[in-house]
């Protein structure tokens, strides 16, 4: 263990400045993690984590990024983990054969029960609308059964091939891929009726969530 | 032919790897006959790029942190620091 002698000054921007993490930063890490792991306490726990890795590892700091960065990649690493061992733990307890919410979208002979209309509007480019549209996107996402939600926002934080995700996670691709396209679809169906204005399956008679 | 349900899985399986050749073909001509598993195609990227986005810009929607856990970390912060 290095002594916690103060950090030195040979960090190109500024130096780290930890007894001011916690009013800095703490925040602002806390929305990152609780925005992809949906759980308070988990989050809470990923913080704190966080800021005890990033004080042991502070002579690792080389300055090119900001104090802020830094903290933040060492906080991505550590969610991308949580992700990975909540969604491998799911998948060892099984995955469901089927999900009636996706299966009703067709009918028993495979066709879309009805097919995807046109969008009414285009998913906007900037400004307010934008953040209207992030807030949609938000409240499809927390639908999303845990299962579902914690697997899709592994895959896209990810940012690996879907192979090394699931060897990483210790998953197996193939249940990976039914998870995805479920999440996929449910997504599909709920900005379809939030944002693009459209119901896609207007014509089935019941509209229960599985 | 496969069905438009098959055709949807397989379009989401493309979006996270390259399909083997047999399957890229039966997809391809499906949806040289299918209007609506094109246009799914076309919707369900549009779809993943904006959650990709929105998982990136996720923390603009939480609440901050608690001030009982912002104490906590405070704490575990210190002790680690005066070690």
């Amino acid at each position: 263990m290095s002594p916690p002698t103060p950090l030195p000054d040979q960090t190109r921007n500024s130096p780290l400045d930890p007894p001011r993490w916690v009013e800095r930063h703490a925040d602002y890490l806390f929305r990152y993690a609780f925005g992809r792991v949906r759980r308070r306490d988990v989050a809470e726990e990923l913080v704190q984590d966080t800021l005890l890795s990033a004080w042991r590892g502070r002579t690792k700091f080389g300055g090119r990024a900001s104090e802020r960065s830094w903290l933040t990649a060492i906080l991505k690493r550590k969610v991308i983990d949580w992700l990975r061992a909540t969604v491998r733990d799911r998948e060892r307890a099984g995955v469901p054969s089927g999900d009636k919410t996706t299966d009703k979208l067709f009918t028993r002979s495979g066709k879309w029960r009805t097919g995807p209309s046109e969008w009414a509007s285009d998913s906007p480019a900037d400004g307010a609308e934008r953040e209207e549209f992030w807030a949609v996107v938000a409240g499809c996402t927390a639908k999303l059964p845990d299962r579902l939600r914690d697997a899709f926002v592994l895959w896209h934080l990810d940012e690996q091939s879907s192979e090394e995700v699931c060897r990483a996670a210790g998953v197996k691709p193939n249940n990976l891929w039914v998870i995805l396209h479920r999440a996929r679809l449910r997504m599909w169906r709920c900005l379809s009726r939030g944002w693009y204005g459209v119901e896609p399956d207007e014509r089935s008679e019941k509209r229960g969530e599985s | 032919m496969i069905t438009c349900q098959r055709a949807a899985e397989w379009t989401s399986r493309e979006l996270d790897d390259p399909l083997p050749a047999g399957r890229r073909v039966a997809l391809g001509l499906h949806r040289l006959l299918c209007g609506d598993c094109r246009r799914f195609r076309t919707q369900l990227a549009e779809i993943d790029q904006a959650v990709g986005e929105a998982v990136a810009h996720a923390e603009a929607t939480a609440e901050p942190l608690s001030d009982d856990a912002r104490e906590r970390i405070r704490h575990a912060l210190q002790d680690a620091q005066a070690g």
